[in-house]
């Protein structure tokens, strides 16, 4: 394939689709990891949670019109994964750094092994479920406009959770949560509830995962188990971690940036360099990407951006200062 | 996983057999050597990676660490991957050997035996490939005692070259007639030679006549008489678990003496307790360091063998689930603490399998669970595991 192919509706509007929910996967994960300085290694099992419980709402509760399953099941996928998220963050309270990594990395692990046993009748264990397509159908008709609907969701529920993240952050919640991240002792002694806090964060990062896995099984109407493994699971962490673990525009960054190339490398668009580079690059993707990670973590650990967002940057500030200064001298004038 | 890769190489590739000891010792040997290769390969990986991967970020906190070591882990399997693809590989567990000379007639083999040989394709690929000479379980007769010493293994050494220089590669039709000017004229003895390819063997039944046919084109085939037949004898399930029993009590004395008794082994706890005094007191803190992960990863690679013995495959994502249950057998007994170790693995296996084997019948995907549940279960309860010691938080 070739640079130029890639410019056509169907393609964009497919992985722009993907690009959101893991925007979303990942700023979530980052209000645990990031803000928070817990360590999750299990966050597709709150993704994967999520997505089957919305899967199992729509199959075995499609008495309602469309529109208002759709809503539902978001509803529910959010509060099972929430409800998980609540029931792996309580056992968990006391564990630091390593120990919390591994038990929820066996978390994740629990969860993919019973997703991939579970036989009923609509639900066929490693081949995963099918649901009906609830808003739109999926006809060779329907595919333009269903794309467009479900990215404007799909977008929506992103800013909507940027916003949720950024508002937690910047109260004084958010403050008692960093706080956690700086120094869990010295937060105590001061009068933080640390308890309350990393439930609250797990709680809140668990549901905002459950709500992409339930549009993630909305968009792509059949999943399986494969869909939700650890590699997914560790990529969504390195999502994280490159962008800067603590700001929420490194992580949209990174996950722009990270899912393009991966993208790129598996689509041979770089065939233009040659055919045996664009092969090889597909087959390798496996093996550079953990090589990202360490290489990260060997020489800038704090990502992209580190704890900064991008509206902190003095490029930024200077850009946003002219165009205001472009606003008021008019003004001035008369 | 690169132990067990490695062990499988050097039990299906060195030739123990070219030693010609007497017959239980080749087996024996070729065991060892796979033991040791294995060891040697993962601890070698072992302390690479550590020098260049761990070593950096030692300052940097846990959260790092355990970032980096899942790269590196990750990494390793994917290499794994490409290099020996992903399909599991069968575990040549024993390959044993027997020369011809001791054979006895009447003999009865308790698996096929076989000669083995390369063919090479015409893309140049090559494979081993394995002739069976004998059926298992009926007894040898005299007379295929007989066929064995007449049998060769013909290589072709040189492509064929039929007129001149400027015709390097010949066709079927030239080598034909080329070989019945020299002489071969039994049809099917030519049809077996033409068939190799440059360098492919294959193994044939020479009587007397055929062999002096032969040796008239020694100059293009090289004949190796048959000296002896490889059998896998399946080393018995019982002899299997008694091995593993006695390299785990071997391995938790050896690991307990040493940490015990030795000046490393103390340098070792030393590091554990305070890095900073330990370098005052004039320890190696990177060397103490560097062999650590070296004993860690022989003990892994030892393992590996066994894995792949016991459960006849390796495949590049094997240590994988194994690798988490240890670091929860490790959790169960209580990190630092040697028997803590090894009660916490027995308790973790037998768990598992008792589930599994009390379990209805559709439930049994769920045995990995149980490993995660016990983590999950004991980091509740008793965080610093059975054996473990409490660990005050310096404020």
């Amino acid at each position: 394939m070739s640079f130029f192919d890639i410019l056509n509706f169907d393609f964009l509007s497919l992985h722009l689709a993907f690009i959101g929910i893991f925007i979303m996967l990942a700023l979530s994960l980052n209000l645990i990891n990031g803000f928070s300085g817990m360590f999750s290694l299990g966050h597709h099992g709150f993704w994967a949670v999520g997505a089957y419980a919305a899967g199992v709402f729509i199959l075995y509760c499609n008495f309602l019109p469309g529109p208002l399953m759709f809503i539902l099941s978001l509803i529910v996928g959010a509060s099972v994964a929430g409800l998980f998220g609540l029931g792996v963050g309580l056992p968990c309270l006391r564990l630091a750094g390593d120990y919390l990594a591994i038990a929820t990395l066996g978390f994740g692990e629990i969860v993919r092994i019973i997703f991939q046993n579970l036989q009923t009748d609509k639900i066929h264990g490693p081949l995963g479920f099918e649901i009906p397509a609830l808003l739109v159908p999926r006809t060779a008709e329907t595919i333009v406009a269903r794309s467009l609907i479900y990215l404007a969701l799909i977008w929506t529920f992103v800013i909507l959770t940027i916003l949720i993240i950024r508002n937690i952050v910047k109260s004084s919640h958010g403050r008692a949560i960093l706080a956690l991240r700086d120094d869990e002792v010295a937060a105590e002694l001061v009068g933080i509830d640390t308890t309350r806090y990393k439930v609250l964060v797990f709680v809140i990062g668990a549901g905002l995962a459950g709500l992409a896995g339930a549009l993630f099984v909305n968009f792509k109407t059949d999943t399986n188990p494969e869909d939700f493994l650890l590699m997914k699971g560790i990529v969504i962490l390195l999502y994280v971690v490159l962008g800067g673990m603590g700001s929420i525009s490194g992580t949209i960054m990174a996950v722009i940036v990270l899912y393009s190339a991966e993208q790129s490398l598996k689509l041979q668009l770089f065939g233009w360099l040659g055919e045996d580079i664009g092969r090889l690059a597909a087959r390798w993707w496996q093996v550079i990407f953990p090589l990202i990670l360490i290489i990260l973590m060997l020489s800038r650990p704090q990502g992209i951006m580190g704890k900064k967002e991008i509206t902190q940057l003095p490029l930024f500030r200077k850009l946003t200062a002219l165009l205001r200064s472009k606003q008021t001298a008019p003004e001035a004038k008369q | 996983m690169a132990g067990a890769f490695a062990s499988y190489f050097s039990l299906n590739y060195i030739p123990v057999e070219k030693l010609n000891l007497p017959h239980p010792l080749p087996s024996v040997l070729a065991l060892l050597l796979a033991f040791f290769l294995s060891a040697l390969t993962s601890a070698t990986l072992a302390v690479l990676v550590e020098r260049f991967a761990y070593r950096p970020i030692r300052q940097a906190g846990r959260i790092s660490a355990l970032l980096t070591a899942l790269g590196v882990s990750l990494f390793l399997q994917n290499f794994g991957i490409q290099i020996f693809t992903a399909e599991q590989k069968a575990y040549p567990e024993s390959r044993r050997w027997l020369r011809i000379a001791d054979l006895k007639e009447g003999a009865v083999f308790d698996c096929e035996p076989y000669v083995q040989f390369s063919t090479r394709s015409t893309e140049g690929t090559v494979d081993r490939v394995k002739k069976f000479v004998a059926v298992r379980g009926a007894p040898l007769s005299q007379k295929e005692i007989e066929s064995l010493q007449q049998t060769f293994i013909v290589t072709n050494t040189k492509p064929l070259i039929t007129g001149f220089a400027p015709q390097p590669v010949s066709t079927l039709e030239q080598e034909k007639t080329f070989l019945t000017e020299r002489g071969i004229s039994d049809e099917e003895l030519l049809s077996q030679l033409l068939a190799l390819a440059d360098y492919s063997q294959c193994v044939m039944e020479l009587s007397p006549s055929r062999l002096a046919m032969l040796e008239k084109v020694c100059d293009f085939y090289h004949i190796a008489r048959i000296d002896g037949v490889f059998y896998e004898s399946p080393i018995s399930e019982g002899s299997k678990k008694v091995l593993i029993v006695v390299l785990l009590g071997l391995s938790t004395l050896a690991l307990t003496l040493f940490v015990k008794y030795t000046k490393s082994g103390k340098a070792m706890r030393a590091v554990s307790y305070d890095i900073q005094t330990s370098k005052l007191m004039g320890i190696n803190v990177n060397r103490v360091i560097a062999l650590t992960f070296f004993i860690g990863a022989f003990l892994a690679g030892i393992c590996g063998v066994v894995y792949g013995m016991r459960y006849g495959k390796v495949w590049p994502y094997m240590g994988f689930l194994p690798g988490l249950k240890a670091f929860i057998a490790a959790v169960l007994g209580g990190i630092g603490s040697i028997p803590g170790a090894v009660i916490g693995g027995l308790i973790l296996g037998f768990a598992e399998i008792m589930v599994q084997a009390y379990s209805p019948p559709a439930y049994t995907g769920y045995r990995d669970a149980v490993a995660f549940g016990i983590l999950i279960l004991i980091l509740i309860a008793r965080p610093r595991g059975i054996l473990g010691a409490i660990e005050g938080e310096k404020v």
